[in-house]
């Protein structure tokens, strides 16, 4: 019975010295993983903001100067 | 008609709407089904259909006066169909070196701010503005013989009192009897009689008008974005009136100009 006790509390404390050397370790792996999928969630929503933006090019008529317009509205940005 | 490119790259969606294409269901329906994050409105007919949806972030382009009719609304932004005055009136100076009177008609509740913007400009040069008021369109004409023999240059500005089919027509036969050149600011007047046409290049105001989108598209409020003049001057002018009045343009400017020959 002693040695049964013992033994178990020999394995506790070797336990919780394993666990004591390797927390930090556990510590940097989790914080890594969360940095790395949010950085992965800010970038895929990013695209997607992009990739969502919808307009609506209205115009009452065929009309050759709206229509120009309208050309020229869609090579407008970036320029 | 769906669209992709220009306006924040090829990912953006633009749809193209036609108004008097639509059939069955109304265009506001149709609108609000699309659920766009922006409109770009093409003309007045397409800003009057949009501009009562709440919520909406709205460009205009080829619209008369747009800044001063909208200048109150937070969602609505763009580019008027104008050039800006200020450069209006230094292609007229150097066009006509010799001409320092300038004369202008103007209703002041469709044009004050216009011919505020013009008088400021005119200040700083060699030029002074004959600018006389209406207020309908049956005084035009008297109102033209009333200034035509103080002014070098009778600048036509659009103005919906002061141009119209009657009141057009008489200014020119006036202004030539008087031997004036008629600067106008529209194609379509220089070739019924104006000397030049100081217009919109309709493909440049739709690209200032999709910087603006880019702008709002990437978070910026629209109400801090402030309806502009279109920036570009398309020259032209009538060679033809020019040799009957016997009067030589500034060749730079001749040099950039668009040239018609006939007179309707």
């Amino acid at each position: 019975m002693y040695l049964t006790l013992s033994s178990f509390g020999n394995g506790i404390k070797r336990e919780a010295w394993n666990l004591k050397n390797i927390l930090p370790e556990c510590i940097m792996l989790w914080a890594a993983r969360a940095l790395l999928t949010a950085a992965l969630l800010m970038f895929f929503s990013a695209q997607g903001a992009v990739a969502a933006h919808k307009i609506l090019a209205v115009q009452g008529m065929e009309a050759r100067p709206y229509t120009q317009a309208y050309e020229g509205f869609r090579g407008g940005a970036g320029t | 008609m769906k669209d992709s490119g220009g306006v924040l790259g090829p990912d953006a969606e633009i749809v193209r709407l036609v108004l008097s294409d639509l059939s069955g269901v109304g265009p506001q329906e149709y609108i609000r089904n699309e659920e766009p994050d922006l409109v770009l409105a093409i003309g007045m007919d397409a800003l009057e259909t949009v501009e009562n949806i709440k919520g909406l972030p709205i460009v205009y382009v080829m619209i008369l006066d747009g800044a001063g009719r909208f200048s109150d609304r937070e969602n609505i932004t763009g580019v008027s169909m104008v050039v800006e005055p200020e450069k209006q009136l230094e292609i007229i100076c150097r066009a006509f070196p010799d001409s320092e009177r300038i004369g202008l008609l103007y209703d002041p509740g469709q044009s004050g701010e216009i011919v505020r913007r013009i008088q400021e400009a005119a200040s700083g040069k060699n030029t002074s503005l004959v600018a006389r008021k209406v207020y309908s369109p049956e005084n035009v004409p008297a109102a033209f013989m009333l200034i035509r023999d103080e002014i070098d240059v009778f600048w036509m500005l659009p103005d919906l009192t002061v141009v119209g089919p009657e009141t057009v027509r008489s200014m020119f036969l006036l202004a030539m009897e008087a031997g004036r050149p008629v600067v106008s600011f529209s194609e379509k007047y220089v070739e019924l009689g104006a000397l030049m046409s100081i217009g919109v290049d309709p493909y440049d105001m739709g690209r200032q008008a999709g910087r603006m989108a880019e702008k709002i598209l990437a978070g910026k409020q629209v109400a801090s974005i402030s309806g502009r003049d279109a920036t570009k001057a398309v020259i032209t002018v009538n060679t033809r009136i020019a040799e009957k009045l016997g009067i030589v343009i500034n060749e730079k400017i001749l040099g950039r100009a668009r040239s018609i020959e006939q007179v309707r």
